[in-house]
């Protein structure tokens, strides 16, 4: 290869067909692929099992609490409100990168919960394995759950799988040996991060792979949200009434070349 | 073996630049940044250049200069200083704050409601009217005319005259302190932003 050429394995474009992955798109996904399953094969540059599309499809389908309230999806309600949707869904997205609710945090579980499992598997003891990942601190990635006591989203998650048959999978049982062990701490309760690690974990995802795969599997509620709003154009979300800002920065003071002026000095 | 689709067409073989010239001794509209523009001009003024192609006259430097300085202060309950303030919040990157604030700052500012200003509309007309008679202008409005109106009216004797342009100046003038804004929310308080402000009332459709 050149070095003044990118190697992709993305696609080409094509007078009558395209490739995508070294799949024909019109000839072989037209017709056999659904949206979960093209954006896996987008993350992985793999075509996944049936199986797999069943639970990446059941996930996104539990990934859908699109209250306007919670923060990323208010950030997409705000952009939106100035009448394009696609600034809502792509601020939206933005307000995850790097973030406390994006893909660094079910990569982060990912990893960890990789390890573990593997550990467990080669026979080394959980209390052990406890000491390691998280010993006395009250903060493990993919638990913790704001504003209530449970996340609702991961007690839907384990009655799927157990229907699923995904229940007793090494990761899965690796996050809930986890979660019983560590649930008398203060706000450790397993979350959807978490929970989508490990339930990808055993579907054969990689860490990295799981934390580009999450984030794009709950667009829906940002869609929803950012047409909405576009379409509303609230007057509220455009700017708040001055009577709801409140200030609290510095006290009301003057320049130095202001007090100058008043007292005279020429500029 | 497909045939590749764009290697069929010609296309050019280099990226025409036109208003920058990067390298050693860069320019910008063909002014040497570093011996020229850096000793001789301030930012605003090379804000005028790179956005029109000439440099401004001493007048349109000094009206520019203040009126960015008037624009600054963005309104914290705007669309572009909240979605940033929260996007802060959920813990996002410089970058994202960054680009949130100036992508949703400009669009602000197309929609000629300069909604996103953090003053009170007379209060800004009569600081506009004060800093074109200081920088040696007449304002030629009428007490009627919109405050878009004053403020383009201004920017127009500036030497910005295309929506672009004027966008990139709006944008950048409240740019700083909206970001500065943001960026003082502390990441992942959540309980200190009014989580029902505004209200919402979820209603479902009751054909479905």
């Amino acid at each position: 290869m050149s070095e003044d050429e990118i190697r992709t394995r993305v696609a080409l474009a094509d007078w009558k067909e395209h490739r995508f992955f070294g799949h024909a798109v019109f000839a072989e996904l037209v017709g056999n692929t659904s949206l979960t399953a093209l954006y896996s094969l987008a993350v992985t540059g793999r075509m996944p099992q049936k199986e797999t599309v069943r639970v990446l499809d059941e996930m996104a389908a539990t990934l859908t609490v699109a209250d306007p309230r919670i923060w990323p999806l208010k950030v997409s309600r705000i952009a939106a409100c100035l009448g394009q949707p696609i600034l809502g869904w792509c601020f939206g997205a933005l307000s995850q990168d790097r973030a406390l609710i994006g893909a660094d945090v079910p990569r982060e579980a990912a990893k960890w919960l990789q390890r573990y499992a593997a550990a467990r598997a080669a026979g080394e003891s959980r209390e052990s394995l406890l000491r390691t990942v998280i010993g006395d601190r009250n903060y493990l990635v993919g638990f913790g759950v704001p504003v209530r006591s449970i996340d609702e989203r991961v007690e839907c998650l384990k009655k799927r799988l157990r229907i699923l048959r995904r229940d007793d999978l090494p990761h899965w049982c690796s996050f809930m040996e986890v979660a019983e062990a560590i649930r008398d701490r203060p706000r450790m309760v397993p979350n959807i991060a978490g929970a989508c690690a490990a339930i990808l974990l055993d579907c054969g995802y990689s860490p990295l792979e799981v934390g580009n795969l999450v984030p794009v599997l709950p667009q829906h509620t940002f869609v929803a949200n950012a047409v909405e709003a576009s379409t509303q154009r609230s007057h509220l979300l455009l700017r708040l009434p001055l009577k709801d800002v409140s200030y609290e920065g510095p006290s009301a003071r003057k320049s130095p070349l202001r007090l100058r002026h008043e007292k005279g000095f020429k500029d | 073996m497909s045939e590749d689709l764009f290697k069929a067409v010609k296309w050019p073989l280099k990226l025409p630049a036109r208003i920058i010239e990067p390298g050693k001794e860069p320019r910008i509209q063909g002014y040497d940044v570093n011996e020229d523009l850096a000793r001789h001009y301030g930012f605003a003024e090379v804000m005028i250049l790179a956005l029109t192609g000439e440099l401004p006259s001493r007048e349109e430097s000094l009206l520019f200069e203040r009126l960015l300085v008037l624009l600054s202060p963005a309104n914290p309950g705007s669309a572009p200083t909240h979605a940033a303030s929260v996007s802060r919040l959920c813990g996002a990157s410089d970058a994202a704050i960054i680009a949130t604030t100036a992508g949703l700052l400009a669009e602000s500012v197309t929609l000629a409601e300069v909604s996103h200003l953090g003053w009170e509309e007379n209060s800004l007309k009569h600081a506009l009217s004060r800093i074109m008679r200081d920088s040696g202008f007449e304002p030629s409005w009428n007490d009627d005319d919109s405050l878009a109106e004053l403020i383009s009216t201004v920017l127009t004797a500036c030497g910005l005259t295309l929506d672009w342009q004027r966008t990139t100046a709006l944008t950048l003038a409240a740019l700083p302190a909206a970001i500065a804004e943001a960026s003082s929310w502390v990441r992942g308080d959540f309980k200190s932003y009014p989580m029902n402000l505004p209200a919402f009332r979820y209603e479902e459709n009751e054909d479905e």
